[in-house]
């Protein structure tokens, strides 16, 4: 008999965290709130019982000390994971992330290496203003030496934070907030998701639809419309970003000539633009583009607004008629 | 320990490192003048009894993490001059195979673990150093180096509240240089003793003449011994002077003047330990000159070689990113 076990997208984080730290000692967790509270979001709630104040670090609101702090660990062979409750936060961290979590590994030629895991959050539309909403993936994307994963669901969220945990590699791991209590199938048994590997979730031949984290869900309901429609989509869900796999990407385009990229984060420089210059530089031949994002503005508050700001449905559905009817 | 009872041994000790360090960043400031030094330099000329009077004063296994000046942290730890002089020269023999130069110092097989070139940074970096040191049952201690410029950033302030909250053995050692490159550190702080700031996290701070190695080597054995011991995290500031400017090309120093340098200059490091030498007996001004004309030439070949090195290769370029 197959055992099918439904579990929510928060257990399968909390579940990785388990597994990893009951394998490795030298995995620690620290973040704000973590401990006894079990983290703003409950991921990490009876870790702090289980695995004592050394391996679960309550810290101060101190983003650059305690990011710092796991780097230091990091290259003394402990595998921090550090949770920063808001993206919006991690600017306060910048400069360690940056300046040094991406970069000893290269200024000591492989002397040191940061084998640690940055876990925040995409939480959009909960009406809190535009300083805790904004997904600032691509920023990160910009930087070299950094692993970028933002799964879409529990079975890839625990797969994927375990292989990042033992990846050797500096990782920002992007959790959807808005699907921590959302269920899906995820194994009893012990498994790894491999990072850099997209999925391709909806297969179709008419055009290709990028998706990654919360626009996974919208894009895969507007193929379903789509298809009812005539227009067959193939539903891409990137799962990392940094590495991109662009031979799923490639070999989707190829064969559909046109493209759509659904992100959560700004147009600007984003992931869209990214996807289609890779497609274009290796002389793919992309008859019709387009992103569905966020316009370029800060989130606002208000319900009102914030229901016209962010990516849904309609908005993929819209955009895949028009690009459908469009040819440079 | 009183200042007295150094063994002469260790006053030898020193005095060889600092000689060690001041050659060896005189040649680098002949090489820079000479055109063969493609980036930057700092130089830390006048620091040197800082550095090697905290280092000294550290047991086997303890780890040191520098600044943007930190030649003579990493020599004193024991990275050979080839390897140094290499970095700073882009060249495929140095410490990071030229990858990171004269800001990125790093051999951690020798406990110098890395140049945090960014001011500040190096502290919560330190505290994680630290607390894996604690964690892994490690009888050891980390020492962080920052300039005066470094205490008024947010890293400085969030690193060691970090450390005085897990109790980690941390020794965090304010080289203060009194510019930081031209502002004055009393433009920048009201504070008058650096070491004050320790309060703030409820640990001990200590003010030293980082000018005299012996002064040093005292007072930050106990210190040392006790972060040791305590797992607690100390603060210390050395009193020092940079000699030269910011960097190698900064000599017009606007922003000091020239009789301010040469009264320190009386209180050169290197100075006051071979007074003490001589004092002491423990070596003649001859055998002193034929010291210094030794570490001429170990520095002199070192700088053969490196200019003889090779420079990377292109394909070099893409190794370690990930």
């Amino acid at each position: 008999m197959i055992m099918v076990r439904i579990i929510s997208y928060a257990e399968a984080i909390r579940e990785a965290l388990i597994e990893e730290m009951e394998r490795d000692e030298s995995v620690i967790l620290l973040g704000e709130d973590i401990g006894v509270f079990g983290g703003v979001y409950k991921v990490t709630k009876g870790l702090y019982e289980r695995f004592g104040s050394s391996r679960v670090i309550d810290t101060p609101i101190s983003e650059d000390g305690f990011v710092g702090m796991a780097i230091g660990m990091a290259i003394m062979g402990l595998k921090p994971v550090v949770e920063v409750m808001y993206p919006d936060f991690l600017p306060n961290a910048a400069n360690q992330i940056i300046n040094f979590m991406a970069k000893i590994k290269y200024t000591t030629n492989d002397a040191l290496s940061v084998p640690m895991v940055i876990r925040t959050t995409i939480i959009q539309g909960r009406c809190s203003g535009p300083d805790h909403s904004q997904v600032l993936i691509p920023i990160f994307m910009h930087i070299p030496g950094l692993q970028i994963i933002a799964p879409s669901n529990p079975y890839d969220a625990k797969g994927l934070l375990k292989s990042a945990i033992r990846s050797h590699k500096p990782t920002l791991f992007f959790e959807a907030a808005s699907l921590y209590s959302t269920r899906g199938e995820v194994p009893p048994t012990e498994y790894l998701v491999p990072i850099g590997e997209a999925k391709i979730i909806k297969s179709g031949e008419d055009i290709t639809l990028i998706s990654f984290s919360t626009t996974v869900k919208p894009t895969l309901e507007a193929a379903e419309e789509l298809e009812k429609e005539g227009i067959k989509c193939e539903v891409v869900d990137l799962r990392t970003l940094v590495p991109m796999d662009l031979n799923t990407i490639i070999n989707s385009v190829r064969k559909t000539k046109r493209l759509v990229v659904v992100e959560s984060s700004w147009p600007i420089c984003g992931v869209g633009a990214e996807v289609l210059t890779s497609c274009l530089e290796r002389g793919l031949e992309v008859k019709a583009f387009a992103r569905v994002s966020p316009p370029h503005i800060p989130e606002p508050m208000s319900p009102a607004l914030v229901k016209h700001y962010l990516v849904n449905k309609e908005k993929v559905i819209s955009t895949v008629k028009k690009v459908m009817k469009f040819e440079y | 320990m009183s200042f007295i009872s150094i063994p002469n041994d260790k006053i030898k000790s020193i005095y060889e490192k600092i000689l060690r360090c001041r050659i060896l960043e005189e040649s680098l400031l002949k090489a820079y003048r000479d055109g063969y030094v493609p980036g930057t330099l700092h130089l830390g000329i006048g620091h040197e009894g800082c550095v090697v009077g905290v280092i000294e004063a550290l047991e086997r296994g303890d780890l040191v993490i520098g600044t943007h000046r930190s030649h003579c942290h990493a020599l004193s730890m024991g990275m050979t001059p080839e390897e140094i002089i290499s970095e700073v020269l882009g060249k495929k023999t140095g410490c990071c195979g030229g990858k990171a130069g004269t800001l990125h110092l790093s051999k951690p097989s020798i406990n110098y673990l890395y140049s945090s070139s960014i001011v500040g940074s190096g502290i919560p970096i330190g505290v994680g150093v630290a607390y894996a040191l604690k964690y892994l049952k490690r009888d050891n201690i980390v020492v962080v180096f920052v300039g005066d410029g470094a205490v008024n950033t947010g890293a400085f302030h969030e690193g060691l509240n970090l450390a005085s909250i897990y109790d980690v053995p941390l020794l965090v050692v304010i080289e203060n240089n009194w510019y930081a490159i031209s502002v004055p550190i009393r433009k920048a702080t009201r504070i008058e003793k650096l070491s004050l700031r320790a309060n703030s996290y409820g640990i001990k701070g200590v003010t030293i003449d980082g000018m005299d190695p012996l002064e040093v080597y005292v007072n930050v054995k106990p210190l040392v011994d006790y972060v040791r011991r305590e797992k607690e995290p100390v603060l210390v500031e050395c009193i020092v002077y940079r000699f030269l400017g910011h960097h190698a090309g900064d000599v017009t120093q606007e922003y000091r003047s020239k009789e301010e340098v040469e009264l320190w200059r009386k209180r050169d490091p290197l100075l006051l330990i071979e007074e003490e030498i001589l004092k002491r007996n423990i070596m003649s001004r001859e055998e002193m000159e034929v010291l210094k004309a030794n570490v001429r030439d170990e520095m002199e070949r070192a700088l053969d070689y490196a200019l003889k090195a090779p420079y990377p290769e292109v394909e070099d370029m893409f190794k370690n990113v990930w």
